[in-house]
């Protein structure tokens, strides 16, 4: 059980305006896996994401390294599942980047000496240098979206979530980005409708669409398909295409 | 230029600046109730209060400019409740003038305390000294979320105005704009209950729990004390032997 790092089962969500967000959701990974989450707009990426580590709650289960989710063990699933989300100006709120990278440590009640070292170390291998005494919502979408990267890293996190890492970045800064999520050898969970990431760095694939997982398995065979994913509001990595 | 969003001050450019924040609090509330029950008449006390919040002010270095410019928006306030009291209270002129006198002078007053107390703390130390000084949590958390809200409704108003002023072509009728204003003010609130829910999300999944940590562990110090008994003390003379 130890070494299946997420376990998911009958997981239903509505939303209060009755929107049925997640409708028995089933899957699991195994530890230092990475799994890409795909599906158009609207289909429940970023809701199943919050589950994860225990934003939303509703039906059904979610363990996390054979822990189940709930009020008692939350700091210490926060601290092994580190969500990055879609919008950096959601994940950012404080006045300084280096505030905004020490916010989850302290919370976590990390030893203070500690935090500093930690903070810096983690925007070092960010390339984030300098950026200490900046205001995150004065710098550039690929900037912030490091910044959000390392807001989680720092808390040293054993699954690593993302919501659309590669939204809306210009080519170079998502290359990079992808480059250092690919160094990150922790599990990884993808959620993106953007193919040529998940193809350059998830081994297997989960696709949803209306709330409900359409199908899962490898993703050699799921992104070459090309009928199922058409049929999703998806297409082939261009990798892929020829 | 966004309020909320500029560099409040030089946080630790003096002495008085690098004040424990309770010490803070504690001088500036009880300046500020001295000021609310000062006589209106008493007009020498409050010549030694502008000279006591003015030293304040200027040894702390905390720009005019910026205490001025925000001065501006209490303008409006003073003005209403000038006219209010013209206009309701059945005195003759010159008790509402001292009506009029008394709130503008003491409003202006603890508008400077209160100016002293932004400008010279980080917001979340200043957040902290309220929390250590067992302000309650409901009071603290209302701080909080309005510190990070304001500024999230802010950005929001700032994009929407933009949007709608590129696709402003012609001038306007008085009741066009009053139409436009009314949508985008509803559009408003609930793209602000959006963002502020993603980002309220983004700090729970930091292990969040609506108690602020800050680096700073505050310990009062020999330059705390004194300040504090120099500034009672030059209070309590004023209000005994003035």
């Amino acid at each position: 059980m130890k070494n299946t790092a997420v376990q998911v089962t009958d997981l239903n969500f509505s939303y209060p305006d009755k929107t049925n967000a997640l409708k028995n959701i089933n899957f699991s990974l195994g530890k230092g896996q990475s799994l890409g989450i795909i599906g158009p707009n609207g289909s429940g990426k970023s809701t199943l994401l919050l589950h994860l580590n225990g934003v939303l709650k509703q039906d059904g289960s979610v363990r996390i390294f054979g822990d189940l989710i709930k009020k008692q063990n939350i700091k210490t699933i926060r601290r092994k599942v580190g969500l990055v989300f879609q919008d950096p100006n959601d994940q950012l709120f404080m006045p300084t980047v280096f505030d905004d990278v020490a916010f989850g440590p302290l919370n976590l009640g990390m030893d203070r000496d500690q935090i500093e070292k930690k903070v810096k170390i983690t925007m070092k291998n960010l390339g984030l240098n300098g950026y200490e005494e900046k205001n995150p919502s004065h710098l550039s979408l690929g900037e912030r979206k490091k910044v959000s990267l390392a807001t989680v890293l720092v808390l040293e996190p054993q699954i690593l979530v993302l919501d659309e890492p590669t939204a809306n970045l210009d080519p170079g800064s998502k290359k990079s980005f992808i480059n250092i999520i690919k160094k990150i050898s922790t599990t990884k969970i993808i959620a993106s409708h953007d193919m040529d990431s998940i193809f350059d760095l998830c081994g297997r694939v989960l696709m949803m669409n209306d709330g409900r997982i359409v199908t899962q398995g490898k993703s050699e065979h799921i992104l070459m398909d090309k009928e199922l994913l058409e049929a999703n509001n998806l297409e082939l990595p261009s990798q892929l295409r020829s | 230029m966004n309020l909320l969003q500029s560099k409040p001050a030089l946080h630790d450019s003096s002495s008085l600046t690098k004040l424990d924040p309770r010490i803070k609090i504690i001088s500036m509330t009880a300046f500020i109730v001295v000021i609310a029950l000062t006589p209106s008449t008493a007009y020498l006390k409050f010549l030694f209060y502008f000279l006591a919040i003015t030293l304040i002010l200027v040894w702390s270095r905390i720009s005019f400019k910026k205490l001025l410019l925000r001065l501006f928006f209490l303008l409006p306030l003073l003005a209403f409740l000038g006219i209010s009291v013209l206009v309701f209270e059945g005195h003759n002129v010159s008790e509402n003038i001292n009506i009029l006198w008394n709130l503008s002078v003491k409003s202006i007053l603890i508008f400077l305390c209160i100016g002293y107390l932004i400008f010279s703390t980080r917001f979340f130390h200043l957040i902290k000294g309220f929390e250590l000084l067992k302000t309650p949590s409901v009071m603290i958390s209302v701080m909080t979320f309005a510190y990070r809200y304001i500024s999230l409704f802010s950005e929001e108003a700032e994009s929407m105005q933009r949007a709608k002023k590129s696709r402003t072509f012609k001038k306007h009728k008085l009741i066009e704009k009053i139409k436009i204003l009314i949508s985008m003010v509803s559009h408003l609130f609930f793209r602000s209950y959006e963002r502020t829910e993603n980002t309220y999300a983004a700090m729970l999944s930091r292990g969040f729990d609506r108690k602020i940590e800050t680096l700073t562990l505050f310990k009062t110090n020999q330059k705390d004390w004194i300040f504090s008994s120099i500034f009672l003390l030059y209070i309590l003379s004023i209000w005994v032997v003035l």
